[in-house]
């Protein structure tokens, strides 16, 4: 039966879906000219949602189901479902989005590469100094190596940053 | 044809066409030896440069990583029994054990041997069968374009692991969001919520980037510490480089049969939507065993069953090509991300793409039978040092591969929007994934959804809202039949691992 858990993506789905729903009607209706239109195609999506939510709401398999197994791309489930570290990630790279136009390629890409250096790196019992001192070497060694390939190799244009050319 | 195909292996005698086959394999043999990475991550990754680069050059590279990165998947497995992609799982069950009876340059050896074999039928099946089946493919009327396409999007999603109703979600989710964007058919805004940069659409580059790269990225950093523990756990032993050459006579007891059929089998499976690797050769060691002499043998270090998997998983390398090349339609993953490099060169996959293009097209086609003998030539030049790769750093690792996909997905297009895009899909793919929802589908939806939904209202429109106008057409017809019974032997009689 339907589990907390289920609900964590089956809620905000829904809510996606409605707001998904409401939109398609606001354009004309399907078959009103004798053709599908551009509504047609996303009713029918908004329909299998409510009806997969449903089916993963009452199914007995899909609440003990968690090896979404994908082949090609070793889509397992994390080991560690529990871990801060995904969401410390999802913090650097934001912050690394928000810095790159502000201070450009250089610093934000070092602090970038040093904070996801230290989030995979990081574990207790470890000699945080040696490992601190590694993830700084690294990170300024990639930042280079990431200007190298982008910028000489590719001839790509990369944010310098707002900030140094302000005034 | 066979002049086009010659100018294909000459073009590869240029130097900078060289060095992008040989930086992709060593490329593609890195992401696939170390666990958690994978030929798709690097095909992923590489995405971005492709616009800067020439089209042969990018096609080889791309076939260097999808050749190699097949491989290396059982490199580890063989070692310390971590396979590095799934692909790479059945090799581990017969490939360990002779690990750990002192034979691992042995089965590394016997490993490359048939992967280099596989590879090389595989990569003669495409150049031989895409182009006349591209010309039956220019029979298709739209209503057949529809139900083909309606067999892939079904057919990926039935072949993903767990419950079938998630599945169904993210594919759905996928095709939502194709819909993202001006309607292809009648030039109005759906769905943009009038912000002009989703007036565009969803880009393909940033979801690619987001499920593969991003979403690795999140699922590494939750279990990092697992593989560190593993990895450094394993006993690190000492290869010389003639123990990785087989003998002619192990060759010749695991028999030309095995080798050849296994491929047969890779390449066929390769070519059905949903197929993949793992599959493949999953297959080809269940029929490897089923007219084995000897199997007894079988999960206690058998070279038969060691091949068997091995040729099977790099013939599909070729036969994953051919739906791609022909009909336009990715069957997985890596052929997906190929989609997008292929359309970054201005290139639509479909049934006039090789007629039209044949001769730019073989590069690549050569490339993929080149890669394959240089997985046997890789065996005897890095065997020794295979072992080290996984303890690479990870966080120099994944600094390097957040850093690259991020930064190349802002220079792709010079745009900050498309960063968020990425990562906002990377987050919620990976908490779909930590809730036991695939990813590929999601990825499929975006790629499929907009030839599904225009086939579908062009036939709408032809047939004046008959829906018979699918079963009318015999193609169409025996298309949905075809679907009908994959769905049978996938997901209503699974074949169990």
């Amino acid at each position: 039966m339907f589990s907390g858990r289920e609900a964590l993506v089956i809620g905000p789905l829904l809510v996606f879906n409605t707001v998904y729903l409401v939109q398609a009607l606001d354009m004309p209706t399907p078959f009103e000219a004798g053709e599908p239109g551009p509504a047609f195609f996303p009713l029918v999506l908004c329909a299998l949602i409510y009806v997969s939510s449903f089916g993963v709401m009452f199914s007995r398999r899909a609440d003990g189901d968690a090896d979404a197994g994908d082949g090609g791309s070793g889509d397992e489930m994390p080991a560690d479902g529990k871990s801060i570290r995904p969401f410390l990630a999802i913090g650097a790279t934001a912050l690394f989005i928000f810095m790159l136009d502000t201070f450009g390629y250089w610093l934000s890409t070092f602090i970038y590469a040093l904070t996801i250096n230290i989030i995979f790196e990081y574990s207790s019992g470890e000699n945080m100094r040696r490992v601190g001192a590694l993830a700084v070497l690294v990170s300024a060694a990639l930042t280079v190596l990431g200007w190298l390939f982008f910028v000489k190799l590719f001839d790509l244009h990369l944010p310098t940053g707002v900030i140094w050319h302000a005034g | 044809m066979l002049a086009d195909l010659a100018g294909g292996f000459l073009k590869l005698f240029e130097f900078w066409t060289f060095l992008h086959l040989v930086g992709g394999f060593l490329l593609g043999l890195v992401f696939g030896a170390i666990p958690g990475l994978t030929a798709t991550l690097a095909i992923a990754l590489l995405l971005p440069f492709t616009f800067g680069m020439e089209l042969s050059n990018a096609l080889v590279m791309v076939m260097g990583i999808y050749m190699a990165g097949i491989y290396a998947g059982s490199v580890t497995g063989i070692t310390v029994n971590i396979p590095g992609a799934p692909s790479g799982v059945i090799t581990s069950i017969e490939g360990h054990p002779l690990m750990k009876k002192g034979h691992g340059a042995k089965a590394l050896g016997l490993d490359a041997f048939a992967s280099s074999a596989g590879g090389m039928i595989g990569a003669l099946v495409l150049m031989f069968v895409a182009f006349p089946m591209s010309e039956l493919a220019l029979l298709f009327k739209t209503p057949d374009k529809f139900s083909l396409v309606l067999l892939a999007v079904v057919t990926v999603t039935i072949v993903s692991n767990g419950s079938l109703w998630k599945s169904i979600i993210s594919m759905t989710i996928g095709l939502m969001l194709a819909t993202v964007g001006i309607d292809r058919m009648i030039p109005v805004g759906r769905f943009h919520f009038d912000s002009p940069h989703l007036v565009e659409g969803v880009g393909l580059l940033p979801a690619v980037i987001g499920l593969f790269a991003v979403c690795e990225l999140l699922s590494q950093a939750a279990k990092s510490t697992t593989i560190k523990a593993a990895v450094h756990k394993a006993v690190q032993p000492v290869f010389k480089r003639r123990d990785f050459i087989p003998t002619f006579k192990e060759i010749r007891d695991i028999g030309l049969v095995t080798y050849v059929k296994s491929s047969v089998i890779g390449t066929v499976i390769g070519m059905l939507p949903g197929g993949g690797a793992a599959m493949a050769s999953f297959i080809a060691y269940a029929e490897a065993k089923r007219v084995s002499k000897r199997p007894e043998e079988y999960g206690k270090g058998s070279h038969e069953g060691l091949a068997a998997a091995e040729s099977s998983n790099n013939a599909m390398c070729g036969g994953a090509l051919i739906p791609l090349l022909t009909l336009g339609i990715p069957g997985d993953a890596v052929t997906a991300i190929i989609f997008g490099v292929l359309l970054i060169q201005g290139l639509a996959p479909g049934p006039d793409l090789l007629s039209g293009s044949f001769a730019a097209l073989s590069p690549m086609f050569a490339a993929l039978f080149i890669a394959s003998t240089f997985v046997f030539i890789s065996i005897l030049i890095f065997g020794p040092y295979y072992v080290k790769i996984t303890r690479l750093n990870r966080g120099m690792l994944y600094s390097f591969i957040a850093m690259i996909a991020m930064v190349g997905t802002y220079a792709s297009a010079f745009s900050f929007f498309q960063m968020w895009v990425a990562l906002g899909i990377g987050a919620v793919g990976f908490f779909l994934r930590a809730m036991g929802y695939p990813v590929i589908p999601i990825l499929m939806g975006v790629i499929l959804g907009p030839y599904l939904e225009e086939y579908l209202r062009r036939s709408m429109i032809i047939s004046e809202a008959n829906p018979m106008i699918f079963l009318t057409s015999p193609i169409s017809l025996s298309l949905l039949a075809l679907t009908c019974v994959f769905v049978y032997f996938l997901r209503v009689r699974r074949p169990r691992v």
